[in-house]
């Protein structure tokens, strides 16, 4: 009975420390590309600094409450590859926090574009953003010229929300890491988001019809 | 202070564009249309996400991965896609219906202007306002007629699949879901083209309107 008892005991110690379990990636790439696309679309983004981006976050946030925060959201996060393509997605999840919007708001969608190396390896470690722990600004608007300053900085942020673009309001969230959905998705029980993008783990041949209309979309 | 107030009130109604009033039928069908029109380009993205999924269960198909979730989760998926069709062909119909209305509005509020110079001024913008429509009409069409074709072939591997699914059954038609694979990622092509020309089209309809 003890060591029933026992057994029992250490599942449940082992259930806290199972890894984040995101949306599959099979649905976080549709979302994200259809995130992107009306972003691209309308202008919102600035395609000039997508270009010099290292990585790139797509992400759709739900639960926001006005003054209270705590905010969640899914989505995938993609590094520059070195033939300036761009590495397999990562399934994310981001929770806690204000990330991002400064009114109002249950389901926004952002786009964060990743300026250097740092910032993409803070992201793919699952780090917690603290309020002053990164420079984050509005990204300037397509068509708008494209200056050392918004190339130098940490992230361009980009929000969507019914229309309306917000200001920012950035920190004191986490970033998780889809361990579970990255790991059905490659089919590599144990890959890490660092292989993904570092391109040690590929997108496997039947799942490139969805992310590649993603690639089409970020050129 | 009473003059002041009054300035104020009259400055800001003035500025303030949620203040002005729509007045005329033509720009009161411009701002509807518009509207339908985002409603089309949900609906559209919405149907954009399924074929996606259905590509993704296809491609699991073929690889052998998790093959038999991955044939209930097409079969549903492509019930949706449908489903999501319809609304998209009576969205359609509906943005048609309200570009005729507002060109008809439009057309009788020229024949009130006594003008010349400004009654062709705005004929001409009728004219462009029904030449960028059918130009997008004629796109919607196509590729309404494409998705036709696509949703039989997807209905056909359905039936195949209903009659004998196994292993076999799959590897056998490799080619008619690799024919499927393709059709669709012409049409995520095509259906992307379609919505910027959609924005394009809904950019000059609010143009129009005083919204």
């Amino acid at each position: 009975m003890n060591h029933l008892r026992k057994i029992l005991l250490a599942g449940l110690l082992a259930g806290f420390a199972l890894p984040v379990s995101a949306e599959s990636l099979d649905k976080l790439i549709p979302q994200a590309t259809e995130i992107f696309g009306r972003f691209k679309r309308e202008d919102i983004l600035n395609m000039d600094l997508v270009k010099e981006a290292k990585g790139i976050v797509i992400i759709n946030i739900t639960g926001f409450a006005i003054g209270i925060g705590g905010s969640g959201g899914d989505g995938i996060l993609m590094a520059r590859t070195e033939d300036g393509g761009w590495s397999g997605p990562v399934a994310i999840s981001t929770d806690g926090g204000t990330m991002g919007i400064d009114v109002g708001g249950t389901d926004n969608d952002v786009v964060i574009l990743l300026m250097n190396n740092g910032a993409v390896s803070r992201w793919a470690s699952g780090d917690h953003f603290g309020s002053s722990s990164a420079q984050a600004v509005m990204g300037p608007k397509g068509g708008a010229a494209v200056d050392a300053t918004m190339k130098n900085r940490d992230f361009n942020v980009y929000i969507w929300n019914k229309g309306a673009k917000l200001g920012v309001n950035w920190g004191g969230f986490d970033v998780n890491i889809g361990d579970e959905a990255n790991a059905n998705y490659y089919d590599k029980p144990l890959v890490s988001a660092k292989d993904i993008l570092n391109g040690v783990a590929k997108v496997p041949e039947s799942k490139k019809d969805s992310v590649d209309r993603l690639y089409g979309l970020l050129k | 202070m009473k003059k002041l107030t009054l300035t104020l009130a009259l400055a800001f109604a003035v500025l303030t564009p949620g203040s002005q009033a729509q007045n005329s039928d033509s720009l009161n069908l411009a701002g509807d249309q518009a509207d339908s029109m985002n409603k089309l380009d949900d609906l559209t993205g919405r149907a954009q996400k399924r074929l996606e999924y259905i590509l993704s269960n296809l491609g699991d198909l073929q690889a052998g991965n998790g093959a038999k979730k991955a044939y209930e989760d097409f079969k549903e998926n492509l019930e949706d896609l449908k489903d999501i069709r319809s609304d998209i062909k009576e969205r359609v119909e509906k943005v048609r219906d309200l570009q005729g209305a507002r060109i008809a509005a439009w057309t009788k509020e020229v024949s009130g202007m006594t003008d010349k110079d400004m009654r062709q001024l705005t004929n001409d913008q009728i004219d462009k306002a029904k030449a960028g429509f059918d130009a997008l009409d004629k796109q919607m069409r196509e590729v309404g007629g494409d998705a036709n074709d696509l949703t039989a072939l997807l209905e056909d591997l359905k039936k195949y699949f209903d009659s004998s699914y196994s292993a076999d059954s799959v590897k056998t038609a490799g080619p008619m879901i690799e024919k499927a694979r393709k059709a669709g990622r012409d049409m995520q092509t095509s259906v992307d083209a379609l919505r910027d020309a959609i924005y394009k089209n809904k950019k000059e309809v609010k143009g129009t309107s005083s919204q």
